[in-house]
This record gives C-alpha cells, sequence and structure tokens, in this order.
C-alpha cells in the first residue's frame, strides 16, 4: 500500500527540479530492469523503472533527479515501493571544486560505517596538500527498507513497523582527506571522521564516532595491496561509550598478458569491547549468506575477468567467522554453540553487455552452513539463481 | 579515452588533412557549428567525400541521405544530438537496441556518451562548439584505428 508520506520526498523534488526543468535544455531517461531470482525461499520477481531527468544550470551546474518505482512479486504477494533516487545539483565553481545538494551516494572510505544514498550536502575541493571533502548528511527522509538503520532497539522496531516509511532520523557529518602526492611506496593515502548523531531524542539514542586510516600500497606492476583500519565509539544512551575496531587487508594480483582479469584475496574484520560494530546502514558482507559486519570476520578470495568488452565474470569464494559476541543474527544459528566458523560461501556471477543500452547479469551461489557447529544440526544449504535486464530507454 | 588531447587532435587532423590551417583555425573557433559546416568535416572524415568539399555539397549529400532533419537551415546550429546521429551514420557505427528500433538522434546521443566519445558536461539539446567537434571526431578516429 502506498500511503501519502511515501511519495513526499518526490513531490518536494519536484516541486525544486520543475522550474529549472523548464528553465532549459535537458535529458530524460528511464531504465527499466526485470530481475527473477530463484533461492532456497521460493521464486520472486522483481520489476523496476528509474526514470530520470537531468539539465545543465548555467555554465557550472548540473542537476540530475530520479525516482525509483519497483515492483517485488512472488508466488504470494506483490509490493510497490515508489521513493526518490539519486537527485542532486551539483555545482563546481572552479576547477576541482565542487559543491553537492540532495541525495547523492555515499559510501564511507573502509566499508564498515556506511554506504547507500544519503540525503545532504558536500563539498570536495582541496587543503594545501590534501584532497578534501567535507559533508553533513540526514537519514530521516530516507526509505527505511533501503538504509536498514538498526542501531538501537527503537531502531530496530521502526524497521519491523509496517507504518512507518521513513529510516530513524540521524545526522552525519563527514570530514575527509587524502594526500594528493603520497609518499613513493604508497599510491594512496586517507583519512576520513565520521559523526554519527542520534536525532530520535528519548532514552534509546546511541550516538557514534569513526575514525578511518586507509593506505594503498603497490608491490610492482602486478601486485597492489590496500590496508584499511576503522576504530569508532559508540555512545549509547545510559552506558559508557565503547570502543570498537575494524580492519581490512586486500591484496589483488593482475597476471601479466592480454586478457583483463584480476585475483584478490581480501581479509575483513570488526568487533568491539561488546563484540559488535556500530555500522550506520547495512552492508552485507556477501551474496547468498548477507550478515553485516558487525561482529564477523571474514576472507575472500576471488578472480574476475573481462575476455572482451561485452562479456565479464567473476568468482568468489568466502568463509565467514564470528567473535565471541554481537556476531550475525540468524534464526537458524544454533543458540547454545559458541563454534566461530560460521560456514561458507560460493559464488560466481557473469555480465553480458550485447548493446549499449541492454545489459543482463546472471548469479549463482551457494551458501554451505557450518551445520551442527554454529547452525543448528540438519541447517540445510542456502542458494540461489538470479538473472538481471537492464535495458536503457 | 586512454588517449590523451594532443594525440586526439592529431587523430582529427589526420582524417582532416586537407583542411587549411585558417579553416581549421576557424571551425577550433566556432562556438555553434552550423548543419553544413558539420556536414562538411564530418563527412570527409568518414571517407564519404572528398576532404576539399564545399559545406554546401555536404550539407545536400548528408540531408539526400537522411541524416539531418528535413529542411533543417544549413546555416543553423546543429544540436549536439543532431551531430551524434550524422557521425553515427556516415561511420556506419552501431547503436544500441534502442537505436535499431527508433534510429534518431536521441539514440545516436547516447551511443556516442556509452562509448565515450562524448564526455564532459553536455547537453543534448546545446550546439556543438566546432572544438568539441574536432575532439570528438577524434576519438571516434582513434577507436577505428585512424588514429593510431
Amino acid at each position: 500500500m502506498i500511503r501519502r508520506r511515501t511519495l513526499l520526498p518526490l513531490a518536494a523534488a519536484a516541486v525544486l527540479l520543475i522550474p529549472a526543468a523548464s528553465a532549459g535544455a535537458s535529458d530524460f531517461g528511464t531504465a527499466l530492469s526485470l530481475a527473477p531470482k530463484v533461492s532456497q525461499e521460493g521464486f520472486s520477481l522483481t520489476v523496476m523503472a528509474n526514470p530520470w531527468y537531468s539539465a545543465l544550470l548555467g555554465e557550472n551546474g548540473e542537476l540530475y533527479f530520479s525516482g525509483i518505482v519497483k515492483l517485488e512479486t512472488t508466488f504470494q504477494s506483490a509490493t510497490l515501493l515508489l521513493d526518490l533516487g539519486r537527485s542532486q545539483v551539483k555545482l563546481r565553481p572552479s576547477p576541482g571544486i565542487s559543491w553537492e545538494f540532495g541525495r547523492m551516494p555515499f559510501a564511507d572510505e573502509s566499508g564498515f560505517v556506511a554506504s547507500g544514498l544519503l540525503d545532504g550536502a558536500r563539498w570536495t575541493g582541496s587543503l594545501g596538500s590534501l584532497g578534501a571533502s567535507a559533508g553533513l548528511f540526514y537519514t530521516g527522509l530516507l526509505n527505511k527498507k533501503s538504509a536498514e538503520i538498526a542501531l538501537t532497539a527503537a531502531d530496530g522496531a521502526d524497521l519491523l513497523d509496517a507504518d512507518r516509511f521513513f529510516a530513524p532520523p540521524r545526522l552525519l557529518a563527514v570530514l575527509s582527506g587524502g594526500l594528493r602526492n603520497p609518499p613513493a611506496f604508497l599510491s594512496r593515502l586517507s583519512a576520513q571522521a565520521v559523526g554519527q548523531f542520534d536525532l530520535r531524542g528519548g532514552s534509546d539514542t546511541l550516538h557514534s564516532q569513526y575514525l578511518t586510516l586507509t593506505a594503498g600500497i603497490p608491490a610492482g606492476d602486478a601486485f597492489g595491496f590496500e590496508a584499511s583500519a576503522a576504530a569508532a565509539l559508540a555512545e549509547p544512551s545510559g552506558s559508557d561509550p565503547v570502543f570498537h575496531a575494524a580492519g581490512a587487508l586486500q591484496a589483488a594480483w593482475d597476471p601479466p598478458g592480454a586478457l583483463k582479469d584480476q585475483a584478490y584475496l581480501g581479509l575483513r574484520a570488526a568487533t568491539g569491547a561488546d563484540g559488535g560494530f556500530p555500522n550506520i546502514t547495512s552492508l552485507e558482507q556477501g551474496r547468498v549468506f548477507t550478515p553485516g559486519p558487525s561482529g564477523l570476520a571474514s576472507a575472500r578470495l576471488g578472480y574476475k575477468v573481462r575476455p572482451s568488452a561485452v562479456l565479464g565474470a567473476e568468482v568468489q569464494a568466502v568463509g565467514f567467522l564470528r567473535f565471541a559476541e554481537g556476531g550475525p543474527a540468524d534464526a537458524e544459528l544454533d543458540p547454545g554453540s559458541d563454534s566461530a566458523w560460521l560456514g561458507a560461501e560460493l559464488y560466481a556471477s557473469l555480465t553480458w553487455t550485447p548493446l549499449s543500452d541492454l545489459s543482463v547479469l546472471a548469479g549463482t551461489g551457494i551458501f554451505l552452513p557450518a551445520s551442527g557447529g554454529a547452525f543448528l544440526p540438519d541447517t540445510p544449504a542456502r542458494w540461489l539463481l538470479s538473472v538481471a535486464a537492464v535495458l536503457s530507454l | 579515452m586512454r588517449k590523451t588531447f594532443p594525440v586526439l587532435f592529431l587523430a582529427a587532423a589526420a582524417a582532416l588533412y586537407a583542411q587549411s590551417a585558417k579553416e581549421m583555425d576557424l571551425l577550433l573557433a566556432d562556438p555553434g557549428v552550423s548543419y553544413a559546416r558539420a556536414a562538411r568535416y564530418i563527412l570527409p572524415a568518414a571517407g564519404i567525400l572528398p576532404a576539399a568539399v564545399s559545406e554546401a555539397d555536404a550539407y545536400k549529400a548528408a540531408l539526400e541521405r537522411g541524416w539531418l532533419p528535413d529542411g533543417a537551415d544549413p546555416a543553423a546550429p546543429i544540436r549536439l544530438d543532431e551531430s551524434a546521429y550524422l557521425i553515427l551514420r556516415a561511420f556506419s557505427l552501431e547503436g544500441g537496441l534502442m537505436y535499431r528500433l527508433f534510429p534518431g538522434p536521441r539514440y545516436a546521443y547516447r551511443e556516442l556518451v556509452y562509448r565515450q566519445f562524448i564526455q564532459g558536461r553536455r547537453d543534448p539539446a546545446r550546439g556543438l562548439p566546432g572544438e568539441r567537434l574536432v575532439r570528438i571526431l577524434g576519438r571516434v578516429l582513434d577507436a577505428k584505428g585512424g588514429g593510431e
């Protein structure tokens, strides 16, 4: 059922953007996607349309507005979702400097804090020898299903509340900086600070702060490493602050030869004094088994190849472990088990782009749970087979 | 595109080999290339017409082939998407599914954007500066091997 407030973001954006739309030349289109999926849970079909509109504003500005019309169907039910997609004004007052306002993509540098579309403003520019950006974002106008913010019990209750559309109201302040010319032994060195302020009020609130350091380390022409460390301080209402830490290391190897391919190994872990890690948005760590990063360690081995301009393929294996506390919640986990090993996942995908406006993505994977270990005995394997075709009109 | 701007310029210049320096200066300084001038440079670059063809003859040839809008004033500025259609047809480039179903400037423009022949701030309904035309032609020729 579509409620009036569901349409509020769309209406507000339209009111703001229609004058700009009529002001000059512009472009528009729609991306249509059809995505059937079969898994151990059954069959589902997602049909989605993403209408978009873009226009130039003056000599240095751009406007982009998009919507999401999503119909998710199974044999038993159908759900229609209307939402605002990426919709922003971008101004470039001078080379290397930009201002963005509206709903824009955001991903923290470590991948442990937040990812997705956020509403707010962002400045990108330089401070001396640093490339820098600063942003201020608000989550209270996002669709709760897209953001999946569940830092507190109150957030979790809101997520399950069928009458609620919007995500919990939180303010994110982000400051990032990276060396424009890092030392020769580094390809990248950057730091990011994120402050998250719970605007809910009341007795069940959680503020949190994050500091991330990321370094890229080249090793010859074919090898490259990237290390990222994140420290987080969570401040639950009525309790002492709790320290958390997360880290990631990725090694990539580009084999010599004409084939565009890469093998990679990734290690990730996030834990804290109480076991968990206060990731703000949902950050799925797998394709079939999709826990968040909190209280989880994973090792990922993969290979991707692009044999031609129209074809790409990737295969990866992931092993999941949990920390003693704060690991993923799952209905089939054995509450009496303290086993760290959760299981392993194998996933393969194929991307085919036969034409510039048509692409097909097929993926299949299986998760083998540690049945009789962390999972209940006889927990069956989880699997999925999905296809998505996207046509740009 | 992996090639740098000077290389693109050289690629375009190689195709426009017979243009005099004065003509090239005029093209580069043109803030809004006309239909006739666009045809004058695109069709010879594609090898369809001789390099020394006049703007009027090039315009007529493009119009006869249906690559320009019927009744377009040869002196009027060509739109970016219309020039994309002219390029796609002149160079016999294949378009996407929607272009095959509905061939025309709209999806020709999309194709050139997808192939990164058109880069930077863009609006399909805006005019085409001469410098941008040279850049686009350079990228097309580079992709087709003419700029190697």
